[in-house]
This record gives C-alpha cells, structure tokens and sequence, in this order.
C-alpha cells in the first residue's frame, strides 16, 4: 500500500508500495508474516437466514398443533373416504376392516389385535372380544370410572359395504349401537350461522 | 463528539434457543393426518325388540344407495337420483333433501338403507350430505 506525505514544496509524494503494479503487492500475506501467522478465531455466522427459516417452520407448526393430544392409527392398507361434515373423532376401541381381516384394537387384549377370517360369518372371535370388551366397560362403571361408549370402524373405501355390515349386524347384537366411521377430513366452506351436528346419544 | 452510539447489536442467543425448543415441541404435537368420524346410532335402524314404533302417521325417510342411483323415499313414494359414473351425485341428493326439508322441517331422522355390492365410499358420501343438509340422526341400516 502506497503512503502519501505533503513535502515541504506542498506537493504530494507518494512512497511506492512493495511492488511495482498493486495487483501483484499479496497484502494479505505480507500481513500474515507480519503479524507472526497467527489465525483469527472471529468467525461471525450469518443468522439472519437461520432465524427465517425457524420463523417459517414455527408458524407452519402452529397451524398443524393439536391441543387434544388422543393419537389414532390409520391402517397402512387402508385408504379412508373423505367426509366434510365429518366431527372429531374421539378415542374408542377400532375395528379396522381391510381386504384380508377385520381387526379390533382393544386394550382388552393389549398390544396384540385380534384378527378374523373375512370368510368366517359369523365371527366368533370378535363377539368373544365384544363380549370381553362388554365386561370391561360394565366393571369400570361399576368402579364409578366414566367410561366413553361406542365403537370406531375404519376400511377402505372400496371394501364392500357387505362386509361392514356384517360387522355392524355383529356390533348391534352385542349392544355396541353407537357406530362412527372413520373418515379423511375434507376442508369445505361452512355457511354463515351453520351449526354442527350435536352428539348421538349413547345405546350400551 | 459526545453522541452515544445508535449502532445497537441484538443478542440472537436466546431468541434462537426459543425458537428451537419450539419446534421441537410443536413437531411432537402436529397433527398430520386429520382423521375425524361420521356417527350413527344403529339401534334405531335395525329390528331390535325395545325399540319403540314409531306413530303411525310418521313419514318414513328412507335413502337407499344402490349400484346405478340412490333411491330417496317418503314411504312408499320415491325419487330415483343416478349416480355419475361411479360416484353418488351429491347435488342431487341435495336438492331432494331441501324438498323434504321444506316438508318436514322439523325432522333430522333419516334410514340409510345400502344395496350389497356398493362401496364404502358410496356410503359415506352419501352420509356426509345428509349430516352437511342438517340431517343429523342418520341411522344406517346393517340389513
């Protein structure tokens, strides 16, 4: 880097730098070997960008957030039908219908579901899960525990409406009257002053 | 020369400490898959021995899914609705359900009767017109 002096005359002098064309001078070396090659630890990391990014992923989780905190597992063979009018769905045993068994989650039977032949008509092992199920609910309401009543079904939306009502017609027998079937939300636009559907009373 | 410096520098620490508990919490607790449940009582709808009969001048709603239209009945009067291509017409449906409302006004009570061979699909659209029509007591028959 070249220095300037006022000379006594009021000229400027300028003292040559290193090298003759400043495109060649290698500053930066000649300040490294100056200053012993010591590296500098400042390292300054942008953040606007990083904040962005957590701003965006904030506000898109909180649309996605769930305050009621009852998980619900949809069967990987199972596609669901969509439904507009649909309303929450609250967490109560599942029977799960696909194209080879009829499954029901309980916490009767713990982790393990119970699987039934589809061939099999009159499906003797879930009116044994039903009847199971029965004892459990009379026992917890004897023991002043509120229990919640009601049967989930989910299938997929092209099984056979055959096959859902031979699952019904079974439920019915049981005593389990009140029947929701899962569906896939479908956003629609409500009208203005329209009201949801009130709750079915409970049948067991 | 005596001005205070203006240059402020923000201390990002905590701010990206925040936001990073935050998506953290609220990844656990998104819901990615909007599931919700159409409800129905069966017990009005089958043969059961304590069910009440109802009065004799009632009008019995009844809508039947078919495989080629859905059969809306007041009694033994119906309208046939066809389906378009392999779907329920839902606007259709919708029309007739507005006649009956006008009829009946008061009433939320409907029998959803399905023919074997229909999909489950079809039973559901059909389902959610009637509950989005204000028709709230579906009662699908397992006959």
């Amino acid at each position: 880097m070249s220095e300037e002096i006022q000379s006594s005359i009021g000229r400027v002098v300028r003292i040559p730098g290193n090298h003759i064309s400043p495109k060649y001078d290698m500053n930066y070396l000649r300040q490294k070997r100056d200053q012993g090659g010591a590296r500098e630890f400042d390292v300054v990391l942008p953040l606007t960008s990083m904040i962005d990014m957590f701003s965006m992923l904030v506000i898109f989780l909180l649309l996605n957030f769930s305050a009621t905190g009852e998980a619900f597992f949809v069967n990987k063979n199972i596609t669901l039908p969509s439904a507009k009018n649909a309303t929450p769905i609250e967490s109560l045993p599942l029977i799960s219908i696909t194209e080879k068994q009829v499954s029901l989650d309980s916490e009767i039977v713990g982790s393990n579901p119970v699987t039934i032949d589809l061939k099999d008509q009159e499906m003797p092992a879930l009116r044994a899960s039903l009847a199971r199920l029965k004892t459990l609910i009379k026992n917890q309401e004897e023991g002043g525990i509120p229990v919640k009543k009601g049967i989930n079904m989910q299938a997929d939306e092209n099984t056979d409406v055959v096959y859902i009502k031979r699952v019904m017609n079974i439920l019915v027998s049981e005593g389990f009257g009140k029947i929701n079937f899962v569906t896939r939300e479908e956003l629609s636009k409500k009208r203005p002053g329209e009201v949801t559907d009130p709750s079915s009373s409970d049948s067991i | 020369m005596g001005r205070k410096a203006v240059n402020v520098e923000l201390n990002m620490t905590p701010f990206i400490g925040l936001f990073a508990l935050l998506v953290v919490n609220l990844l656990l607790t998104a819901v990615w898959n909007q599931v919700t449940a159409l409800s129905t009582n069966t017990q009005n709808s089958t043969a059961a021995a304590e069910s009440d009969p109802p009065p004799k001048d009632q009008v019995n709603l009844t809508v039947t899914i078919l495989q080629s239209s859905v059969e809306m009945a007041e009694n033994s009067n119906g309208v046939k609705v066809p389906h378009i291509g392999d779907k329920v017409d839902a606007e259709g449906i919708e029309r007739t359900l507005s006649q009956w409302r006008e009829k009946y006004p008061k009433r939320r009570d409907v029998v959803l009767n399905t023919e074997n061979g229909v999909s489950y699909k079809m039973l559901i659209t059909t389902f959610d017109t009637l509950t989005g029509a204000g028709w709230y007591d579906v009662g699908v028959s397992s006959q």
